[in-house]
């Protein structure tokens, strides 16, 4: 990409990105919404009725629930007065006041320093987002080099301007503000009413490094309904998974998941017919460029690896939880830099090891993962050029990877920051000689990193003392620990689990249970999945196609082929295709939505009915189904689909639909199960699989 | 079907139209005025991927720069042999040429079938060197530049495609909005009420047996007031819809695959049932070698050529020469202006798209157009003159009555029409 076309990539995509979410908003309004009491476009809870409309609903018989979400000015409140902000505000108290200012504007006037601003107090520091010297001019406007009270970036060289003869003025920053930060404040300001609007935020939330603010006191575990639990930990219930819930208990059952935090051993062993899991960069780099491979070689491994797990794993938390990191860390196979050769390492040995240990663990390893810095083009980087350096990285390292912009639209870092960021993360490259044994192999550059002074959120973070990698380092573990972050982690775990916009006194408690406990992804998830919000929220997520597909095999005792080059999995990935949910083919770097608005969506339901209704009959290749082990005990044709829609997890079907199956299948009422043909069973099953809660989680 | 049924007038008084869906569906789909009938225009989409020669669509014949850079595949003055076709006042008395290129470019010879029909009827709008702006984007990729054509925007942040987006913000009433007649198509991305019909006859409860009690045993199970539920029902209701259609090729169209994909688009528009924009594409533009020398009817870029117009001039001749309906003619990009070492073109930048409807005034249009066909070293071959936007924002503004530019096209600043709606 050359540095024109970043450009304008920054520019238009700046005030798309909203736009975006707003789109969405709208169309999940036309077609799925169902108004809530908070006045939010993108306030959507996704309803589905009990089965047979008995409000005493039992443990296998989903009932109708409403979540009255909390308003927002509730949410904010929780946030405004979380624990962090009185810890944050008592070093901002030390920090944060030595309000930052630089030259302005890249006009390239030598040494005229920004006179830095000495703010009374931490309150007044806040009126003004921070103001910053473009950092692809190489013009040398500086502040002080020796105190930590420069604004985000600033070129390298120490230069005449002593900042001590600078005299404190409030005036240059807001002069040099505006046009800085418009780009991105300009945005989220519909967040203005809130106390987390960037401008007023940064310093407030701004969290040292080091130790979480407070102790949390988590809340005792609430258990939830064990059929809600297994559909959403799990990839679809089944007997074994009802059995284990009946044997440990709903909390048990969670602690007996939340333990299991590698893959599991059975189902890796059963890959054996891939090529691909196994190798390193160069390896993949080399079977790719082999004349008998290419891109549909690499498809097809990605996908059935992803089908194989979700369908058969024990560890089914576990693989929701890849998943999830999967998207929270896109990258798009056929974006601009990306390298197709290193999903497969990105994949295994980036966020599987990482999956389920800490947040902090998990985005060191993405940032020094070759294909996440080649598809965000850090790797060619470099503040020496004569355009400087690329920002695609630092810019999603905020927005998506950790501070994040949060549901109601606000964020604590403006566009300095993202500059910042990229500055800190420069010289974080890769081997780029396609002939070498260590090809794309991560390579420090120090001939690329950025010199100069950095700091990030009105100094809350600075570059300090730090030289070479230890930089990035240190930028990485500080946002790992933020309190924005723990906030957005919070939210992107609470909306994969609970709901589409989950509540927010679930996602400031959540933040706080982060926190506390070192960004342990473990222990976030048994805050959240043990949480009264948690056991209120059945029905509310759509399946998004892979969670559909597996459950359906799942419900189904299929027995899918391990081989990647089957009848099966061609099959299964062609599904997925049609979908539009094949492994790492989403285009943004945002991953796949999580909003049953994306989709819920008329082609994408008949497509499901009619896949699993294929499925269940039998009728694709090379899928087996196993009537025998499906069949529930029952004494008669009405009891058997009565207990099917149960085993299945659609609770008690009402009579009306019970007929209808049956006269669909040809089954008579008074028939006998053992009565009951396979060729029923297949047409009862794929009609319960077309029921509307075997849609949802 | 000889004529047209006023769609207008059968959308207001009918059950299948807004307040059929309203009732059908219960709470919760909302619909911002039930009931208030689309008046706009159908818009057809023709995608021509691959990268369609602008300068053999509509060669600039008047300039020996032209024939200089194009030895063997140049194509020569109207009234030679297998020259272009002029597109002049003599040719259509009502077209316009805002950019004073009358006499200058012309249109490829396959092409008669619309010029001696939609050309001389003034429907038809000829649009040299457009693509998108090159400050938005100047990828050469096949499948970026599709994505950015289709979305819109090269920004990945803008979500679907632009016509998904248009039906949105139309928020259109109907059971049926959006029909995608190829699998690869995404302007309608994003769009409610679309579907992908592919196949007309396959639209159905394909997967099972039995299916008329498959479909009873479905509307009990989809009987509730979730929302999952309403679409299920949805799904019956266009099911019902699209099976009660004859999926064979209509009366008139060709045996090719965009003659059969203009048919069922024609089929969808007939039925009455709320469609508001369709996706059609014609692949196999990518000419690198032996684009086909002038009166070369086998040649690759003229046989591809006759496809289009004749399944162009099938759809006007079915559908009363295009009443209520504008067709848009796009591709990703245009090709060099020089032709290789193979007789063929690589990809360039400066393309020729094409509007023809009953609400459109003919003519050739466009911002500017060069005085010689040169590189450009700045914007590249063949410089893009006119953002494909600027017309479509015109279209999808005056005839499909969708007033939300900002929403169909967020990254594009408007600067004004061409002019080519009637």
């Amino acid at each position: 990409m050359s540095h024109i076309e970043a450009d304008v990539l920054e520019t238009s995509a700046r005030p798309a990105m909203p736009g975006r979410r707003r789109v969405l908003g709208a169309l999940a309004l036309g077609v799925v919404a169902t108004a809530c009491n908070t006045g939010d476009n993108e306030s959507l809870s996704l309803q589905v009725p009990g089965s047979d409309g008995d409000t005493s609903s039992t443990a296998t018989g989903p009932e109708l629930v409403k979540v009255e979400f909390p308003s927002k000015k509730d949410g904010d409140a929780v946030d405004a007065g979380g624990t962090s902000t009185s810890s944050s505000s008592t070093t901002s108290s030390t920090a944060a006041p030595q309000q930052p200012a630089t030259g302005g504007g890249g006009g390239g006037a030598t040494g005229t320093p920004g006179p830095p601003t000495t703010a009374g107090s931490a309150a007044t520091t806040a009126s003004t987002a921070t103001t910053v010297a473009p950092p692809t001019t190489a013009a040398p406007p500086t502040t002080a080099p020796t105190t930590p009270t420069t604004a985000a970036v600033t070129t390298a060289a120490p230069t005449t301007a002593a900042p001590t003869t600078a005299p404190p003025t409030t005036a240059a920053p807001t002069t040099a503000a505006p046009t800085t930060a418009a780009p991105t404040t300009a945005a989220p300001t519909t967040a203005a009413p809130t106390t987390a609007a960037p401008t007023t935020a940064a310093p407030t939330t701004a969290a040292p490094t080091t130790a979480p603010p407070t102790t949390f006191t988590p809340p005792p575990p609430v258990a939830a309904d064990a059929v809600h639990v297994a559909n959403r930990i799990t990839f679809g219930i089944t007997p074994a998974v009802q059995s284990q819930l009946a044997a440990l208990g709903v909390v048990g059952y969670i602690e007996d998941q939340l333990a299991k935090t590698a893959p599991d051993p059975a189902v890796e062993a059963r890959l054996g017919g891939f090529d691909l899991p196994g190798l390193n960069r160069r390896q993949v780099y080399d079977y790719l460029r082999n004349d008998n491979n290419d891109r549909d070689d690499l498809m097809k491994e990605l996908t059935h690896l992803a089908v194989m797990r979700a369908v058969y794993s024990e560890h089914q938390l576990f693989e929701m939880m890849c998943q999830l990191w999967m998207d929270h860390f896109n990258i798009n196979m056929h974006g601009d830099g990306a390298l197709e050769h290193l999903h497969i390492d990105f994949q295994e040995n980036v966020i599987r090891p990482n999956a389920m240990g800490t947040f902090r663990d998990l985005l060191v390893a993405t940032a020094n993962s070759t294909a996440m810095l080649a598809y965000l083009d850090n790797t060619s980087s470099n503040a020496g050029a004569p355009q400087g350096f690329n920002e695609n990285y630092g810019r999603e390292l905020l927005e998506l990877h950790t501070l994040g912009i949060h549901a109601d639209d606000s964020q604590v870092y403006n566009e300095a920051d993202v500059r910042a960021a990229s500055a800190a993360m420069t010289g974080w490259s890769m081997v780029t000689d396609r002939n070498a044994n260590n090809y794309s192999d991560f390579l420090f550059r120090a001939d690329y990193q950025f010199t100069g002074e950095i700091s990030l959120l009105n100094g809350a973070w600075t570059k300090g003392a730090t030289t070479g990698k230890a930089t990035g380092d240190s930028l990485l573990q500080f946002l790992a620990t933020h309190e924005s972050t723990a906030r957005y982690i919070a939210l992107k775990i609470c909306r994969r689990f609970v709901s589409d916009n989950p509540p927010a006194s679930l996602i400031a408690s959540t933040a706080q249970a982060y926190l506390a406990n070192d960004t342990s992804i473990t222990a976030t998830l048994r805050h959240v999945l043990t949480s009264a919000e948690f056991a209120a929220s059945t029905n509310q997520k759509m399946r998004r196609p892979i969670e559909g597909l597996a459950a359906a095999l799942r419900a189904l005792h299929a027995d899918v082929p391990a081989n990647p080059d089957s009848d099966a999995a061609t099959s299964l990935r062609n599904q997925l295709a049609a979908l539009d949910q094949l492994p790492w083919n989403w285009e943004q770097p945002d991953g796949y939505p999580d909003f049953a608005g994306h989709w819920l969506s008329t082609a994408g339901l008949l497509t499901r009915w009619n896949y699993g209704a294929r499925l269940a009959r039998g009728q694709v290749n090379g899928i087996g189904v196993n009537y025998g082990a499906l069949k529930p005990p029952s004494d008669s044709g009405d009891a058997l689909i009565l207990a099917l829609g149960v085993q299945f997890g659609v609770g008690n079907l009402p009579e009306a639909a019970r007929s209808a199956i049956a006269a669909a299948a040809g089954t008579g009422a008074n028939d006998g199960a053992a009565n009951v043909s396979d060729r029923e069973l297949g047409d009862i099953t794929a009609l319960i699989l077309a029921h509307p809660l075997s849609q949802t989680r | 079907m000889p004529t047209n049924i006023n769609r207008r007038k059968f959308l207001a008084v009918s059950g299948i139209g807004a307040a059929g869906v309203v009732t059908g569906l219960g709470t919760t789909l909302a619909l911002a005025a039930p009931g208030t009938p689309n008046t706009g225009d159908v818009i057809v989409a023709v995608l021509l991927r691959g990268g369609c020669d602008g300068l053999s669509m509509a060669p600039p014949y008047g300039y020996q720069s032209y024939r200089n850079l194009r030895p063997t595949i140049a194509i020569p003055p109207p009234g030679q042999n297998n020259g272009a076709l002029a597109l002049n006042s003599a040719t259509s008395p009502t077209a316009a040429f805002p950019t004073g290129i009358e006499n200058v470019v012309g249109l490829h010879p396959a092409m008669q079938p619309i010029h001696e029909t939609l050309w001389a009827q003034g429907r038809l709008a000829v649009l040299p060197a457009t693509g998108m702006d090159p400050n938005e984007s100047r990828t050469r990729s096949h499948f970026r530049a599709e994505e950015y054509l289709e979305r819109g925007a090269r920004s990945d942040g803008v979500g679907g495609g632009f016509l998904g987006r248009m039906i949105n913000a139309g928020n259109f009433p109907g059971l049926l909005n959006g029909v995608n007649t190829s699998g690869r198509c995404n302007m309608l991305d994003g769009g409610s009420k679309s579907v992908l019909a592919n196949d007309l006859d396959n639209f159905g409860l394909t997967g099972f047996r039995n299916r008329d009690q498959a479909r009873t045993a479905l509307a009990s199970l989809n009987s509730g007031p979730d929302s999952v539920s309403a679409e299920g029902r949805l799904v019956l209701d266009v099911v019902d819809q699209l099976q009660s259609l004859d999926g064979n090729r209509r009366p008139g169209y060709p045996n090719t695959g965009l003659s059969r994909q203009m048919s069922e688009v024609a089929t969808v528009i007939k039925a009455n049932i709320g469609v508001q924009a369709a996706t059609v594409e014609l692949g196999g533009w990518d000419h690198h070698r032996d684009l086909g020398a002038p009166g070369d009817t086998n040649g690759r870029f003229h046989r591809r050529a006759a496809e289009l117009a004749d399944a162009l001039r099938a759809f006007a001749d079915d559908t009363n020469q295009l009443e209520e309906i504008t067709v848009v003619v796009l591709t990703e990009f245009g090709r060099t202006i020089n032709e290789n070492g193979n007789r063929g073109t690589d990809h360039g930048a400066g393309a020729t798209h094409m509007v023809m409807g009953g609400g459109i005034r003919g003519g050739v249009y466009g911002d500017d157009y060069p005085d010689v066909i040169q590189d450009n070293p700045q914007y590249g071959d063949l410089t893009i003159h006119t953002d494909y936007r600027k017309y479509l924002s015109e279209v999808v503004l005056n005839r499909g009555e969708v007033n939300a530019l900002d929403t169909v096209f967020p990254t594009y600043t408007q600067n004004g029409f061409l002019g080519l709606t009637a």
